[in-house]
């Protein structure tokens, strides 16, 4: 019921009116990670902070905000400010708008007051650029234009700073409609109380984006979704795609747009009811844009689609949550929303809305591609190959060997610390304590002697996999406390954990440590490491009504354990 | 419209907007008898009623009214149904 006011397309009075029981539910979900948001005033931010926290709750995301004095953004940040200090933001949200846009306006302070931000609380900067005036003004609007190029070119010369763009989205909504003369005078909101919740659902997107909360992998319907008709009765020359109709020039569009989400690392796969022989050959029609090798994982059969996702989440080794699915068949969608609710299914019909609902929802919205974005699909795609490598080999260790695979364990560095940051932050099955770190924590458990910090690669001959686990200890006298351990699902299986604890244990030996201590707290998503300490050789110490455990291992009598990955020193950094 | 259709649909938005079943709202209901309603869920229940009745209240409206009483006169005048 919550998820149908507050999924995109969302009711924006729905969720004004209910966001204290939307809230009381929302708060209910297990493993949500906490982010410390300072928002400043360029105007009210009351409706905004509390629509805001709906949807990154929605997003998996708690926040914790910090809500600066009306109208005070500018003082707050250029000057001393104990309190704000001591909040320690992950992210600044500066609420500014053509509001503040006075006669004395200078857009040069904006970049010392952003240097300021960055100097002092070292955190994540999330700016709005200026609509345009609500009635046409030709020298105020060229300024306008110059102060949001402004914004953008900081924008590309700084990490950590996002632009909120409401040039775009008041434009998207209605430049009349936005700016709400009635609702400025009463209330001080610079724009209606109406349009907030898309401004907030642009500022949750940024947010989720950042801490790793989009979508992962796309599946598709081919008949009426990638192409025009049905290929097992008109055959792969007379579907229709391409440049030739109107309705084909739709579906070249479309394939175009997932073709890019590709290469940003979106994982594709196609679930369909048809022949499998048919299906493959249409992608040889001349006018495709997609190819046979953008698909990770192909399922064209006549079973049941929902049989057919799990299948695919299975052989991705993905949650459910991270699938996106696009059918044009209202009977199809409807099956996989009953079936498996966790999955995204956007209520569209017709290949004519599939991208700008894609694009407004934001399952795939990013701020900036990663490097690791880039590569993901070639992971995936190396892991289908591994599987059916794996299907020849009858002993799976000898399966493990054939696979030649090399690691590097090392001390956190700064040279990986974006990737670490972003593991620890979105891994939720195999992680022990859903214990989340920011970028700042990160910094401090580095310089801390007190700490042991372990990341490991994983390569092998089919491909790098690239930074897939992490662990972070600390020390107190001879013991040393597992206060976090993750690893990449990419690389279940693989005796990887063997490695890491192999390492942890010699590590901790050097430092004269006797013993070490992990915990494991249950969550919705981490059964899978429910009794991994156990099978690794630690003894449950004690256990509470809520299932969490702790376990110990001495590290006198520890065996190594991994005989399967060849593991490196580090490259120098 | 009544006054007693234009109360019960009010009091239906106060219990979304406080979530709050119990609520049941007469004309006197104004701004101390519910412990929640502050300045901004003030803003959130204009907004609520304008939307139900489909009504835009003017200035003087919004800042004159004193009770539930008020706005159900500008509803009940106003004559949308």
């Amino acid at each position: 019921m919550v998820n149908e006011i507050i999924s995109y397309p969302f009711d924006s009075i729905e969720i004004i009116k209910k966001k204290k029981a939307i809230k009381r539910q929302l708060r209910r979900q297990d493993a949500l990670l906490e982010v410390r948001i300072a928002i400043m005033s360029g105007s009210t931010v009351g409706v905004v902070s509390d629509v805001l926290e709906l949807f990154l709750l929605y997003f998996g995301i708690k926040p914790i905000f910090f809500i600066g004095n009306y109208n005070r953004y500018y003082e707050e940040l250029l000057f001393e400010n104990r309190e704000l200090f001591a909040f320690s933001p992950d992210i600044i949200y500066i609420h500014t708008s053509i509001r503040n846009v006075t006669d004395t306006f200078e857009i040069e302070k904006f970049k010392v007051m952003w240097d300021k931000i960055r100097e002092v609380y070292a955190c994540t900067i999330i700016q709005n650029n200026f609509e345009l005036p609500g009635y046409y003004e030709a020298a105020l609007c060229k300024k306008i234009n110059e102060y949001n190029v402004f914004i953008a070119d900081y924008a590309l010369k700084n990490n950590n700073f996002y632009v909120n763009d409401i040039q775009f989205l008041s434009a998207w909504y209605g430049l009349g409609a936005w700016l709400d003369a009635q609702d400025y005078m009463l209330y001080k909101y610079a724009l209606s109380i109406k349009a907030i919740p898309h401004l907030s659902y642009q500022i949750a997107k940024i947010i989720k984006s950042m801490y790793g909360k989009n979508q992962k992998c796309l599946v598709l319907d081919l008949d009426d979704t990638l192409w025009g008709g049905i290929v097992g009765e008109i055959g792969t020359e007379k579907i229709e795609i391409g440049s030739d109709t109107a309705l084909g020039e739709g579906y070249k569009a479309f394939q175009k747009y997932v073709k890019t989400l590709h290469e940003q690392g979106i994982i594709l796969a196609v679930c369909s009811k048809n022949e499998e022989k048919i299906t493959r050959d249409a992608f040889n029609n001349p006018n495709m844009v997609l190819s046979l090798e953008d698909i990770t994982v192909f399922c064209a059969n006549w079973d049941n689609k929902a049989d057919n996702i799990k299948y695919i989440a299975a052989q991705l080794n993905i949650l459910p949550e991270s699938i996106v699915f696009i059918d044009d068949n209202p009977a199809e969608r409807e099956l996989i929303r009953q079936a498996i609710p966790q999955v995204k299914v956007p209520e569209v019909n017709n290949v004519v809305d599939f991208i700008r609902h894609i694009e407004e929802a934001g399952y795939f919205y990013t701020t900036r591609v990663t490097e690791e974005d880039k590569k993901r699909n070639q992971y995936y795609a190396n892991e289908v190959k591994r599987a059916n490598e794996e299907e020849l080999f009858a002993d799976y260790s000898a399966y493990l060997r054939s696979l030649c695979m090399t690691s590097e364990i090392e001390a956190f560095s700064w040279a990986s610390i974006e990737r670490i940051v972003q593991l620890i932050n979105k891994t939720n099955q195999f992680n022990f304590t859903t214990r989340r770190y920011s970028i700042h924590e990160i910094n401090d458990v580095m310089i801390n002697s007190q700490y042991i910090t372990l990341y490991g690669t994983l390569d092998d001959k089919f491909g790098s996999n690239g930074i897939v686990s992490a662990i972070i200890g600390k020390a107190q006298a001879d013991v040393l406390h597992i206060t976090l351990w993750v690893m990449s699902c990419r690389v279940f299986k693989r005796d990887m954990e063997c490695a890491m604890l192999d390492r942890l244990v010699k590590m901790a030996r050097d430092a004269g440590i006797s013993k070490i201590v992990g915990c494991y707290y249950p969550s919705a998503k981490n059964g899978v490491v429910r009794e991994l300490y156990k099978d690794m050789g630690f003894n449950k110490t004690s256990e509470d009504e809520s299932g969490n455990t702790v376990w110990a291992l001495h590290t006198s009598s520890y065996v190594n354990k991994n005989k399967v990955i060849s593991v490196t020193r580090g490259r120098t950094v | 419209m009544t006054r007693e259709i234009v109360l019960e649909r009010m009091t239906q938005i106060f219990r979304d907007i406080f979530d709050d079943e119990s609520i049941n709202v007469v004309d006197a209901t104004h701004a101390d008898d519910i412990e929640d309603w502050d300045s901004l869920e003030h803003i959130n229940l204009v907004l609520a009623v304008e939307e139900e009745f489909d009504i835009k209240f003017t200035l003087p409206e919004v800042t004159d009214a004193k009770n539930v009483g008020d706005i159900v006169d500008i509803i009940v005048q106003r004559g949308t149904l």
